[in-house]
């Protein structure tokens, strides 16, 4: 018997039964013939006559000639009672054909995608306003599962309202910016283009045009850490306005305070549109002793609208807000500088400043 | 008092960078055992065989022991289609994988490539006898440092940081000190990171927030994309390539810690341009600064002309694709992913015209 809970027998060509059919003959005469169980993390070989040094694992369909002059797949051999088990370096990918050379025969197998797979798709786009400034600096792609990093910026492009593909649009990283668990990735508008100056807006000027609509596209070529792609692309469209130069100004938010005893949320109106990544992690809320309030961000309404609920019920008092100085919009200005600041402009030389707003809970 | 202050950064910064470390060992507080690297995002070589690794994923430079591994024979050295042999190792796609880094260490000349796969995994493989081999780093003579910002982790800012991300770009050496730059994901801003080592349980690494004043009157914060530290004009250098391509020297002395920190342009080596890697091969009159680019052909140029190059470039280049300042020559060698030094000559990794992906020795003829 050979394979258990993984059907890389049946859906295969008929040309791989004959191998098999040599395995489990060869070894009737003189003791059970082995029997392979194929999973996603490992091979698992019931064999009373185990050879380690006879066992490889190759990637795609090979011939044993092949297999001779092949690089095999990097894993352990270990072994549980009677059981032995091969587990490659990264596990085997869903769809993909492997080869098994075992004792001068050859297996083919695959793992098949399971039923109940999570596909890949965007959950979200930051920023989710459809009007941002022409100098935009930074889109946020949130994931519904882990990417596959390799190669990732081939699938993810802007296309003009004309159908054409804007060239040199994203800053391509050797290292993507991509948070820990692999699922909200960043990226930079050009901003060798974007920022008045450099040789790049000199020669190609401003990555968007006002009055201009665009769409981001997700290819759907785009695979997921698993190695499958998405189902669909994913596209999301946006209209340019002209660009934004002034520094976000902290003085004209309005704050709605919630209530003592509740959950409510505390709600700050900024009327310019903020970063997502940058509003939801840089700005904090103290309570009267200074104790930090914890708690989860969320930009809202546009952008334009700060969302904070605690985590505990408020209680009555003054609360106030810190705001990191780096908080930014979405052109890159922060609450120092524009990002076009001047070189001989003070704010270069800004010394430090505290950017606090307070606000009573009654 | 502004000033007061300015020289004692200054003076502390000086002092970190001479200070020869004193103890017997650059290994003596290294111990056995799994650093826990989560991504290889890019590696440099010091001395004594300790390999340097950036660690993006968590947040790390990690200085692994390899002074053990035996040397090689590198004098045929040629590995064809290593994507294609990488992912025949891993049993994977090509386009799930990606080469982050290759290095050589230079006491042995080993040559070591860093691969990240889809799933998550970081791998570290050794050239041996024009093929590879995985070396496992889940038992090795180690130290390392988090890269995590002092500052933030001070109560002003105990905020939940699962978002957060700091990307190395670039890692190197040089005379006491690991040097790496990065990006985050949170502003635009060239934060390069300097830290002591053999790493100290008390972190002495800080910040340098650099621009190159070039590009007329607006400031630049563009990341350092690759860099070298090496003498230029007798005087220790910082030779930094950034991702909108200047050229940009820092001397290491002018250097402060916190401060914006102004470079001299002396190169625009192309928009639409990155360095890749750079490297410094020969000497006297034929002392080469050898450049690896996404877009352009790999440059060579000469160290005596950036030392004869004294203004600082601060106009824009306006002609489509040109380039400005100290001049180089365009090297027979296009696609150059990965670029290191050889002996006494170089290594590379290049996607060849057909299509190959070749991990080569470039040839003498150019340097020579």
């Amino acid at each position: 018997m050979i394979g258990g809970s993984i059907s890389f027998l049946y859906p295969l060509k008929n040309y791989i039964y004959l191998p098999i059919i040599v395995l489990t003959s060869w070894v009737s005469f003189s003791q059970d013939p082995p029997s392979f169980v194929f999973k996603k993390n490992n091979i698992k070989c019931i064999d009373s006559a185990f050879d380690e040094s006879e066992f490889l694992v190759f990637n795609g369909e090979i011939t044993l000639q092949e297999a001779k002059s092949s690089a095999p797949i990097i894993g352990q051999l270990y072994r549980d009672g009677e059981i032995h088990y091969f587990e490659p370096i990264v596990p085997f990918a869903y769809e993909k054909k492997y080869s098994l050379a075992y004792k001068d025969s050859i297996v083919y197998f695959k793992i098949e995608t399971p039923k109940d797979y999570q596909f890949l798709s965007v959950n979200a786009i930051y920023p989710r306003a459809t009007e941002l400034p022409a100098n935009i600096l930074k889109f946020h792609v949130q994931f519904s599962r882990p990417i596959n990093l390799a190669n990732v910026y081939d699938h993810i492009y802007f296309i003009s309202s004309r159908g054409i593909i804007v060239d040199r649009a994203i800053l391509p990283l050797e290292n993507v910016l991509i948070s820990a668990d692999g699922t909200l990735l960043t990226l930079w508008i050009e901003p060798g283009r974007q920022k008045r100056g450099l040789s790049p807006n000199e020669e190609l000027g401003q990555v968007f045009s006002p009055g201009e609509s665009y769409t981001l596209v997700v290819s759907n070529r785009l695979k997921d850490q698993n190695g499958i792609n998405m189902q669909n692309p994913f596209s999301h469209q946006f209209r340019v306005m002209k660009p934004d130069r002034e520094k976000p100004k902290i003085a004209s938010w309005e704050i709605t305070a919630p209530l003592a005893n509740t959950t409510s949320d505390l709600v700050i109106n900024t009327g310019k549109a903020l970063d997502f990544m940058s509003a939801t992690q840089k700005v904090t809320v103290y309570d009267s002793q200074e104790n930090l309030v914890y708690g989860q961000w969320d930009l809202t309404n546009g952008d334009q609208q700060l969302i904070f609920k605690p985590n505990k019920k408020w209680v009555k008092g003054t609360f106030s807000l810190l705001f990191d100085e780096r908080l930014d919009d979405l052109a890159g200005n922060n609450l120092l500088q524009v990002f076009d600041n001047e070189i001989s402009t003070k704010s270069e030389q800004a010394n430090y400043e505290e950017f606090k707003l307070s606000f009573v809970v009654k | 008092m502004k000033k007061l202050s300015t020289r004692f950064l200054l003076m502390i910064f000086c002092f970190c960078l001479s200070t020869v470390y004193a103890g017997d060992s650059l290994k003596g507080n290294f111990t056995t055992g799994n650093p826990q690297i989560s991504s290889i995002n890019s590696m440099a070589f010091g001395p004594e065989g300790i390999l340097f690794i950036g660690d993006s994923k968590s947040a790390q430079i990690v200085a692994v022991d390899l002074s053990g591994q035996t040397k090689m024979d590198h004098s045929k050295l040629r590995i064809d289609r290593i994507d294609q042999l990488l992912a025949d190792m891993i049993g994977s796609a090509t386009d799930e994988l990606q080469i982050t880094d290759m290095v050589v260490d230079p006491s042995s000349n080993n040559i070591y490539v860093s691969v990240n796969h889809s799933s998550g995994k970081s791998l570290l493989f050794k050239v041996i006898d024009n093929t590879l081999k995985q070396v496992p780093l889940t038992a090795v003579s180690f130290s390392k440092i988090s890269l995590d910002d002092p500052i933030a982790m001070g109560a002003k800012d105990r905020r939940d940081r699962d978002l957060r991300k700091w990307a190395v770009a670039d890692i190197g050496y040089s005379e006491g000190k690991v040097m790496v730059s990065g990006l985050s994901n949170k502003e635009f801003a060239s934060t390069f990171r300097v830290i002591n080592f053999p790493f100290e349980n008390k972190q002495a690494h800080g910040s340098l927030e650099i621009y190159h004043a070039a590009h007329g009157k607006y400031e630049t914060h563009a990341p350092i994309k690759a860099f070298l530290a090496t003498n230029v004009g007798n005087e220790h250098h910082l030779v930094a390539g950034y991702t909108c391509t200047p050229l940009v020297l820092f001397p290491m002395e002018k250097i402060e810690l916190g401060r914006h920190n102004k470079g001299r342009t002396v190169a625009e080596l192309g928009s639409g341009n990155s360095p890749v890697d750079m490297i410094e091969v020969g000497s006297g009159e034929k002392r080469f600064l050898l450049i690896a680019n996404t877009n352009r052909p790999l440059m060579r140029m000469k160290f005596a002309d950036i030392e004869a190059y004294k203004q600082s470039m601060t106009n824009p280049v306006t002609i489509k694709g040109a380039t400005e300042g100290v001049a180089y020559v365009n090297m027979p060698f296009v696609n150059v992913q990965q670029l290191d030094n050889l002996e006494d000559g170089y290594v590379m990794i290049q996607r060849e015209a057909n299509g190959n992906l070749a991990l080569k020795k470039g040839s003498d003829w150019w340097i020579n």
